[in-house]
């Protein structure tokens, strides 16, 4: 049996870990209506523990779009170039469903665990 | 709105061309991204500069939107959690992030800028152009300087020409005038009586001298005017009596009145009269007989 010499990179783990989240949070964000791109960036990026450079954003709204997820329409604008706004797609707004329980499932699983673990050691 | 300098303005395109670059590579859709990226960068950039977006300015955003690894999900966008709090309060405001409050992430330093290729191409492009730019305002400017150096010297060429032409005919007309009172000195002394009918008559400029009438110094001042001068005589048999015409001829263009007006120089005569006139054409030989001579 072989061993991997290489220690866990918890850098690389916390990473993979809140790029999976950054989708759940924007389509939670889309769920409450129509919001301006620029303004949703920068609420994703108040998101407590989720500490993200907010370019990284408007490649995942485009991919949301790409595959229907979300809708974008532009909007002309008196202070400059026109604003793009999105919106969850219908298709979203099931996905955001199954994904909100699937997650909701994952932390009361995790918070279980938690609560064995406390307690067999109380 | 605020205004760009060229600098930023490159380094902007430089950086935005390289998450094209990437985001095609992810097979996601660049042209999107980019005008996304964009209009949040030059929203966050104009917000934090208010009057010039300085490339200093654009750096310290673009340490917020992260570099184009970051965002196009090529390299980690999302810095452990974890770390960040282990991290250091100078590690964290040497790198800070705009309008994050306490959530915000430290970028290292050398994340910060695109590239080096992206970068210096822009900065190379930008000295040529300045340097092209420095030249061609140059060269507007020599131009423009040259065209108005010809407009002056055109209008004022000429002028100068007419004021010394001017000059010249008034100093011409002293000395006819002096001439014209050395005849009717001549004549009042009975000098001469060509025709013998007892009544005197005027003389040429060398009978003018020689009587001492008239210095040889105004005739010649004529000639130094650039003048050729002649007495034009007419016999006491007229029945007006005798008169004179003294004629100044601006010298080499006794036959073309227009030439002599094209140079801005005049045919000019007097007569017993005193009155000074400036004939177009000089009078003929048969108007004034043959009593003429210098």
């Amino acid at each position: 049996m072989s061993e991997s010499s290489e220690p866990l990179n918890v850098d690389n783990w916390t990473t993979q870990l809140r790029k999976g989240l950054l989708e759940l949070c924007i389509v939670n964000l889309l769920a409450k209506g129509e919001i301006y791109g620029y303004d949703l960036v920068k609420q994703m990026a108040q998101v407590k523990g989720l500490v993200v450079t907010e370019g990284t954003i408007y490649p995942l709204l485009s991919r949301l779009r790409r595959l229907g997820l979300v809708s974008a329409r532009l909007e002309e604008s008196p202070n400059g170039p026109a604003r793009k706004y999105y919106a969850l797609s219908r298709e979203g707004e099931r996905l955001r469903v199954v994904m909100n329980a699937y997650w909701h499932e994952l932390t009361e699983g995790i918070a279980e665990l938690h609560k064995g673990k406390e307690a067999s050691h109380g | 709105m605020a205004e760009w300098t060229p600098e930023a303005k490159e380094y902007l395109e430089g950086y935005l061309r390289q998450v094209a670059a990437l985001a095609r590579q992810q097979g996601d859709d660049a042209d999107e991204i980019v005008a996304e990226l964009r209009g949040h960068i030059q929203r966050e950039a104009e917000e934090a500069a208010g009057v010039m977006v300085t490339l200093d300015v654009l750096r310290k955003t673009l340490s917020g939107i992260g570099t184009p690894e970051q965002v196009t999900g090529v390299e980690a966008a999302l810095t452990p959690a974890w770390r960040d709090k282990s991290r250091g309060a100078a590690e964290t405001s040497s790198a800070p992030r705009t309008g994050q409050g306490a959530t915000a992430v430290p970028v290292p330093p050398q994340q910060l800028a695109p590239p080096t290729v992206v970068v210096q191409q822009p900065r190379a492009r930008s000295g040529c152009l300045s340097l092209a730019l420095a030249f061609a305002i140059m060269a507007v400017v020599s131009l423009v300087g040259l065209a108005i150096l010809g407009i002056i010297v055109s209008i004022a060429l000429p002028s100068l020409a007419r004021a010394r032409a001017e000059a010249r005919e008034k100093a011409a007309v002293e000395n006819l005038k002096a001439i014209a009172s050395a005849e009717e000195q001549f004549r009042s002394a009975g000098h001469k009586d060509a025709d013998g009918d007892g009544v005197s008559d005027y003389g040429t400029l060398d009978e003018l001298t020689s009587e001492g009438a008239l210095d040889k110094k105004v005739a010649e001042g004529l000639i130094g005017l650039g003048y050729e001068v002649e007495v034009f005589l007419i016999p006491t048999s007229q029945p007006r009596g005798p008169a004179f015409t003294c004629m100044a001829t601006p010298e080499g263009d006794s036959s073309s009145g227009l030439r002599l007006a094209a140079r801005g120089r005049r045919r000019i005569s007097i007569d017993q009269t005193g009155e000074v006139i400036f004939p177009e054409t000089p009078p003929t030989a048969g108007r004034i007989g043959s009593a003429g001579g210098t």
